[in-house]
C-alpha cells in the first residue's frame, strides 16, 4: 500500500515501482492482514453489531443478484404460463416458481435460428474491439509522449482529452450524424467504430498516460545509451505497462459494446449491434420477455467474463483512473 | 492502492526530455491520436454550433436555412425544456444521496470484511451491464402482470395503487432505483481506495478509545476520504447527463413527462422529430453543464500536482 | 361479405381515385412512364416472363416487427417470391418508432438504403409523404405484373384506401398492407355470470351490441370494479391504451371523441390531411366532454392503468385482470389462445362503442367511433426506376389476395383485401353475419381474426371510421395529446385545462 508519492507522506520512489511492477498480484486491494480487520470487530465484542453488518452484505449481495438470477431462469422458461405470477402473498407458489421450473433452451434457439444475431453479435463484436485497438495504438503513442513530454499548453491539452470523454452521448450524436451523413458512413460499421473512437480515445490516453508515469525514465534512458533509438526504447518499455494496455483494450471494448443510442441512431441493419437488437424484441403485438432475457443474457455474459479477467484494473478503469490499485 | 487526486499514475521525479531533439519524437508521437480526436470532437462541436443558428434540412437539395436565434429563443421559452432540467435535477440529486450513503457504508464494512475480493467480484456484475439491457431487465421485473419486483411490492403491502412505472410519482424514483443497482458499487469502490488511505491503526485506535464507529467515521475517515467521494459524486452526475438508455428502456420519458429528463428530451427533439438545429441548441447547454463539471473533476485530479513551474515551461 | 350492408363508399375519394387514374395516364403519355428503365414499356410473352424481368434484382423492405410482416417475412423466406420473380428481398422489422426513425433519416436525407416502407398511415406517411413514390403510373403499366383484384376502393377492406394511400395530393403512395383496427373485447363468460346482479343494480341487461354507448360501458366497468373490490378474482373493468406509445393513447381518446358527433381534431380533410392544418378544435365544449368521460373511464380501470399500453394492456387482459377493452384486431390471436387464463374461446368481439346522448355537446351523431392504423407499402422515390419498378412488383405481390390469405393462415395476419374474408373457410371462422342475432363473435377459430372481421367491416365504414388527422407533425402532436393526456388522469390537472393545454401547445406546434 503507498500513498500519493506527490503528497509526499510516506513511500520512495523504489517502493512505487515495487508496486507496479508486481502487476500480476491477483490482491485487488491489499490492506492490512485480515486477522487484524476480524480483531476490530470481535475485540469491541459487539457480536451484534457483526450479524448487522452480515446482515446488510448478505441482503446488498441479494439485491445485487436477484436481478441477474430472474434474468438468467426466465431466459430458460418456456411459454407465457410459466411467466405468470403467483396470487399476491402466496409466498410458497413463488419459491416454487422462480425455482422449480423445467428448463429449456427454446429462446435461446429462436433468437439464432429465426434472426441474424449471430451476425448482430459479430458486428458488437468487431465494433468493439476495432475501436479498442484504434484507440490503444493512437493512445499508447499520445500517453507516452504526453507523460515523457514538456510542452506549453499540456494541461490545456489534458483538460481537451478528458473533457470529450465526458461529453453527453446524445449531444455528440447530433454532430456526428450529420457529419457520417456527408461522408456517406451511416449504417456502417466504421460509423460505429469512430463513435467509439470519440470516447475510447481519450479514455485511453488518460490512463495509460497513469500507467507510462510510473515507468521510470531511467529504463529507457539506459536504453537509448545502449544504441536503441527512441522508438525502440518506446517498444522496450511496453512490457512494462502491458497490462495497463491489456485493461484498456478491454474497458474500451466495455465501453463500446453496451452502448446503445451510437448504435440506435447510425447503426442500421447493417451495423445493428446486440443492445439494439435486444431492445427490437419489443414489438407493437407482443413483448417476448422470454426472449428479451436470452438477449440479455448473451448480451452481458462476455462482458463479465472479461471483467473477471481485469478485476484488477475495473475500478480504475471505471473511475477514469481516479481510482488505482 | 491508492487514491490518486493528481493524474493516473504516480509521476516520478525522473527527467524530461526537453530538448529541441527529444520534440522531434514527441510531434509524430502525439499528433496523430490530437488529430484523430480533434476530427472527432473539434470538428462536431462547430456543427454543433452551426447547427443550432440553422433550420437543419437532411436532404441533399434542401441546404440548412439559417434561422438566427429562433432556436435559442425557442429553447428560452419552452417550458418542457426548463421541467426537463428539473427532472434531470432532482434525478440526479436523489440518485447521489442514495448511491453515496449505500456505497460509503458498504466501503466501510467492506473494508473490515473477510469476503472483501469476493465482495467486489460481486458488486462489478451490474457494471458490466449494457444500461439499455439493465433497463429492460428492470422493466420486466416491475411488469405490472409478470414482474416479480412489481409482485413483491404488492404482496408485503408497500404498493396500494398502480404499478411502478405507470405513475408520475413513482416511475422516476423506480428509475432511481435502478441507477442506484448498477451504480453503487462504484461509489463504494471509489470510497473503499479513500478509506485504504486511512492508517488502519489510526481507525483502530479510534475505536479502541471508545469513540465509536460513528464518530470514529467522522473524525478520523471522512477527512482522508472526502477528496474520493467527491470524484465518485461528480462523475456520477457526468454519467447521468452522458447516458440516457435506462429511461429510453423504461419509461421513453413518461408517464405525463415525468421522466423526461433533458438529454431525453434532446434525443425526442433529434432524432425522433428530426429538430436538429433545436436540438444543437440543446445539447451545447448541457455540454456547457458538462465541461463546467469536468472541470471540476479535472481540478480534483490535479489539486495536488505542482503546477509546472514556470521555468519548466520557458524551456519550450 | 356479400350478405353484409356496407354502408356506401365515400364518393369523393372514389371519383378521386379515378381521376388519379386518368392523370397518370397523361403522365405516361408525357414521358413514357419509365424513363431511366431498360424494360418500361417492353414487351412479354406472358405474365411469368413479366415476373421474371428484374431476376437478380435486390430488394430491401424496412417494416414493423408484428405478425403480418413476420407473415410475409415466412412467405419470402421459404421462397414464394425468388421462385416467381428470381428478386432477392431483405426484410428489415424493427419496432414501430425505430422503424420510423430508420426510414425517416434515410428517406428524408435521400438515401436509397431501403426500396420499400412500411407507412404505417399517420406515423410513417403522413409524415414522409414527400418522399414516397406516386404508384398511379406503376398500376397503368402494362409492362409490370399487376394485382388480380385490381386496386379498386371496394377491393379492399372499407376505407383502407382512403386511410393508407394519400397524404396532401391525389397521389397514390402507398397500397394497403396490413391493418391494425380498433374492435370492442370483452369477456363474455363474465357478462353471462353477472348478467342478473348487473340487472338489478343497473336496471338494463348488461349486453354488449352496436347500441351499446360509452356511458353503458361506464356501468359495465363500475360494476366489475366494485365486484373487484370485494372479491379480487374478478377482474377490472375497463382496459386503456395509456403506456409508453404515445400514438395509441392519441387513438384511444379520438375514437371516443369522434363517437360524439363525429368529433375531429382538426377542420381538415380526413383522407388527404393538410400540411397547414390550422387551430385544433381542442378545448371545444365537446372535447371537454369527452375527456370528462375519458377520465371516468380511467377510474374504473385497473389501477396500473397509467403503465399499460397497447401490449401491456392485452397481457393484463390475457391474465384475467380486465374485464373488457378496446383493442387492435390482430390481438385476437393471442385472446384466443387457451394458455391465457382471460382468453381461449371467452372472448367475443364487436365495434366499438356508441356515443351517449350524455356526453354530446351540440346535435352531432351518434357513430361507434373506429379508428385504425392501416399500415401500407410504399417506395422509395429516391430509389432508381428499375429499383422502384421491382419494388412495384413485390408491393403488389405483398398484397394480392393470395398472399393476405396465405398470410393470416400461417401468422395471424391482418388481410386488407375484402376477398379474404370470402373465402369459405375464412367466412367460416367469422361466425354469423354481422347483424343476425347475438353480435359479439366467439372462438375458438383456425383463423382467430377473422372472429373479428364483422365488427371491423362496419367499425370501419361510414360513419363509423374516423381516418385522419393527416399533418407532418403528427408525431410531436400525438405526443402533445398523449402527455396531457396522462397527466389529466395522473390527478395533475381536469379535463377542462387538459384541453385548453392540449389546444395551446398544438396550435403552438402549427403557429396557428
Amino acid at each position: 500500500m503507498t500513498t500519493n508519492p506527490r503528497t509526499g507522506t510516506r513511500d520512495d520512489v523504489t517502493q512505487v515501482q515495487d508496486d507496479r511492477a508486481d502487476v500480476r498480484g491477483d490482491d485487488l486491494l491489499p490492506g492490512p492482514a485480515v486477522d487484524a480487520r476480524d480483531q476490530v470487530v470481535r475485540g469491541r465484542g459487539s457480536r451484534i453489531a457483526g450479524v448487522v453488518i452480515t446482515a446488510f452484505l448478505g441482503l446488498y449481495v441479494i439485491w445485487t443478484l436477484v436481478p441477474f438470477y430472474i434474468m438468467i431462469t426466465s431466459s430458460f422458461k418456456a411459454s407465457d404460463a410459466a411467466f405468470a405470477l403467483p396470487p399476491e402473498g402466496d409466498w410458497g407458489g413463488a419459491v416454487s416458481q422462480l425455482f422449480v421450473f423445467s428448463p429449456t433452451t427454446e429462446h435461446y434457439r429462436g433468437l439464432f435460428a429465426q434472426g441474424e444475431f449471430e451476425r448482430y453479435f459479430t458486428n458488437s463484436v468487431v465494433a468493439a474491439v476495432a475501436s479498442a485497438v484504434i484507440s490503444v495504438v493512437f493512445g499508447t503513442t499520445a500517453a507516452y509522449a504526453i507523460s515523457r513530454g514538456r510542452f506549453r499548453g499540456k494541461r490545456d491539452l489534458y483538460f481537451w482529452i478528458i473533457s470529450t470523454r465526458m461529453a453527453p452521448v446524445v449531444a455528440v450524436t447530433v454532430p456526428l450524424y450529420a457529419i457520417f451523413k456527408n461522408f456517406a458512413l451511416l449504417n456502417t460499421l466504421p460509423a460505429l467504430i469512430l463513435a467509439y473512437t470519440v470516447f475510447n480515445l481519450p479514455f485511453a490516453i488518460w490512463i495509460l498516460k497513469g500507467f507510462f508515469d510510473s515507468v521510470s525514465y531511467e529504463i529507457e534512458e539506459a536504453y537509448m545509451v545502449d544504441g536503441h533509438s527512441r522508438w525502440q526504447a518506446l517498444w522496450k518499455i511496453i512490457p512494462l505497462v502491458a497490462p495497463g494496455l491489456a485493461a484498456v483494450v478491454v474497458l474500451c471494448i466495455l465501453l463500446a459494446w453496451n452502448d446503445f443510442i451510437f448504435a440506435a441512431v447510425m447503426g442500421g441493419e447493417a451495423a445493428k449491434t446486440l443492445p439494439v437488437a435486444t431492445q427490437g424484441l419489443k414489438s407493437a403485438s407482443g413483448i417476448e420477455w422470454g426472449q428479451i432475457m436470452a438477449a440479455g443474457v448473451v448480451t452481458v455474459a462476455p462482458m463479465l467474463l472479461l471483467g473477471i479477467v481485469i478485476r484488477k484494473y475495473m475500478v480504475q478503469g471505471l473511475t477514469m483512473g481516479a481510482v488505482k490499485q | 492502492m491508492a487514491v490518486d487526486t493528481a493524474t493516473p499514475g504516480a509521476v516520478l521525479g525522473t527527467p524530461r526530455p526537453n530538448t529541441p531533439r527529444a520534440r522531434r519524437y514527441l510531434a509524430p508521437l502525439l499528433l496523430p491520436a490530437v488529430i484523430l480526436l480533434a476530427l472527432l470532437s473539434i470538428y462536431p462541436f462547430v456543427w454543433l454550433i452551426y447547427m443550432s443558428f440553422h433550420a437543419v434540412g437532411l436532404a441533399p437539395g434542401a441546404p440548412s436555412e439559417f434561422v438566427g436565434l429562433d432556436n435559442w429563443q425557442r429553447m428560452f421559452t419552452d417550458s418542457q425544456y426548463w421541467a426537463s432540467w428539473g427532472v434531470l435535477a432532482r434525478y440526479s440529486v436523489v440518485s447521489m444521496v442514495l448511491e453515496v450513503g449505500l456505497g460509503t457504508l458498504l466501503a466501510i464494512l467492506l473494508n473490515r470484511s473477510k469476503h472483501e475480493k469476493l465482495l467486489i467480484t460481486v458488486l462489478l456484475m451490474p457494471m458490466m451491464m449494457a444500461p439499455v439491457v439493465a433497463g429492460l431487465l428492470w422493466q420486466y421485473l416491475y411488469n405490472g402482470t409478470f414482474g416479480w419486483y412489481f409482485w413483491g411490492l404488492r404482496s408485503v403491502g408497500l404498493l396500494d395503487e398502480g404499478t411502478i412505472l405507470g405513475s408520475a410519482d413513482t416511475a422516476l424514483w423506480a428509475i432511481v432505483a435502478v441507477d442506484v443497482w448498477e451504480w453503487t458499487p462504484l461509489v463504494a469502490l471509489i470510497v473503499l481506495s479513500g478509506l485504504k488511505l486511512v492508517p488502519q491503526d489510526q481507525l483502530e485506535a479510534s475505536w479502541m478509545d471508545g469513540a465509536g464507529p460513528v464518530r470514529s467515521f467522522f473524525q478520523v475517515a471522512l477527512p482522508s476520504i472526502k477528496g474520493s467521494l467527491m470524484i465518485a459524486i461528480l462523475l456520477r452526475f457526468m454519467d447521468n447527463i452522458r447516458i440516457i438508455d435506462h429511461f429510453i428502456a423504461l419509461t421513453g420519458g413518461g408517464p405525463a413527462n415525468s421522466t423526461k429528463v433533458l438529454p431525453l428530451y434532446l434525443y425526442e427533439q433529434s432524432f425522433s422529430f428530426f429538430e436538429l438545429g433545436y436540438g444543437a441548441s440543446i445539447a451545447l447547454t448541457l455540454l456547457l453543464v458538462t465541461i463546467l463539471f469536468g472541470k471540476l473533476v479535472v481540478n480534483r485530479f490535479e489539486e495536488r500536482e505542482p503546477r509546472p513551474s514556470k521555468k519548466d515551461e520557458e524551456l519550450v | 361479405m356479400s350478405e353484409l350492408q356496407l354502408p356506401p363508399s365515400r364518393g369523393l375519394s372514389r371519383r378521386r381515385f379515378l381521376g388519379g387514374l386518368a392523370g397518370s395516364a397523361l403522365l405516361l403519355a408525357g414521358c413514357g412512364g419509365g424513363e431511366g428503365s431498360s424494360r418500361a414499356n417492353r414487351t412479354f410473352a406472358n405474365e411469368a416472363e413479366k415476373w421474371r424481368q428484374y431476376d437478380g434484382f435486390k430488394l430491401t423492405f424496412v417494416t414493423e416487427n408484428t405478425p403480418p410482416s413476420t407473415g410475409i417475412k415466412q412467405l419470402v423466406d421459404r421462397g414464394d417470391f425468388k421462385n416467381l420473380t428470381g428478386i432477392d428481398v431483405e426484410i428489415l422489422q424493427q419496432d414501430l418508432p425505430v422503424m420510423l426513425q430508420k426510414a425517416e433519416l434515410d428517406l428524408r436525407s435521400g438515401g436509397t438504403t431501403y426500396d420499400l416502407i412500411y407507412a404505417q398511415d399517420k406515423p410513417v406517411t403522413s409524415v414522409l409523404a414527400d418522399y414516397l413514390e406516386d404508384l398511379r403510373p406503376y398500376m397503368e403499366d402494362d409492362s409490370l405484373p399487376q394485382a388480380d383484384g385490381g386496386y379498386d376502393e371496394g377491393t379492399w377492406y372499407p376505407n383502407y384506401l382512403d386511410v393508407a394511400s394519400y397524404a396532401y395530393s391525389d397521389r397514390l403512395i402507398s397500397l394497403p398492407y396490413d391493418a391494425a383496427d380498433a374492435v370492442f373485447c370483452y369477456r363474455r363468460d363474465l357478462f353471462e355470470q353477472y348478467a342478473g346482479q348487473f340487472q338489478s343494480e343497473f336496471g338494463y341487461p348488461m349486453q354488449y351490441g352496436p347500441d351499446t354507448t360509452w356511458k353503458n360501458v361506464l356501468d359495465f366497468a363500475t360494476f366489475f370494479n366494485r365486484l373487484n373490490a370485494s372479491d379480487p378474482t374478478v377482474p377490472y373493468g375497463m382496459g386503456l391504451h395509456l403506456g409508453q406509445f404515445a400514438w395509441t393513447t392519441q387513438l384511444d381518446v379520438q375514437r371516443m371523441l369522434y363517437s360524439h358527433g363525429q368529433w375531429r381534431e382538426f377542420d381538415i380533410d380526413d383522407v388527404q390531411g393538410s400540411k397547414d392544418p390550422g387551430a385544433t378544435r381542442w378545448g371545444d365544449d365537446q372535447s371537454i366532454r369527452g375527456l370528462e368521460l375519458y377520465k371516468a373511464l380511467f377510474d374504473q380501470s385497473t389501477p396500473d392503468a397509467l403503465s399499460l399500453g397497447t401490449v401491456e394492456v392485452a397481457d393484463a387482459y390475457n391474465a384475467g385482470k380486465i374485464a373488457m377493452l378496446t383493442q387492435y384486431h390482430e390481438f385476437a390471436a393471442s385472446f384466443e389462445d387457451p394458455a391465457n387464463a382471460g382468453g381461449g374461446g371467452r372472448t367475443a368481439y364487436d365495434v366499438c362503442p356508441k356515443g351517449d346522448r350524455q356526453y354530446l355537446a351540440g346535435n352531432g351523431e351518434l357513430v361507434n367511433g373506429t379508428n385504425c392504423g392501416i399500415g401500407g407499402i410504399s417506395i422509395n422515390a429516391a430509389a432508381s426506376e428499375d429499383q422502384k419498378r421491382a419494388a412495384y412488383m413485390f408491393a403488389v405481390w405483398a398484397t394480392n389476395v393470395e398472399n393476405q390469405a396465405e398470410n393470416l393462415k400461417i401468422s395471424g395476419g391482418t388481410p386488407t383485401r375484402l376477398a379474404v374474408g370470402d373465402r369459405p373457410e375464412v367466412e367460416q371462422a367469422q361466425g354469423q353475419p354481422y347483424g343476425t342475432g347475438d353480435t359479439g363473435r366467439v372462438g375458438p377459430s383456425q383463423y382467430p381474426n377473422a372472429l373479428t372481421f364483422p365488427a371491423v367491416t362496419v367499425g370501419m365504414a361510414d360513419p363509423n371510421a374516423v381516418l385522419g388527422p393527416k399533418i407532418p407533425k403528427f408525431n410531436q402532436y400525438v405526443t402533445i395529446v398523449a402527455n396531457e393526456i396522462q397527466a389529466m388522469c395522473a390527478g395533475n390537472s381536469d379535463p377542462e385545462a387538459t384541453a385548453k393545454v392540449i389546444q395551446s401547445r398544438t396550435d403552438e406546434l402549427h403557429g396557428a
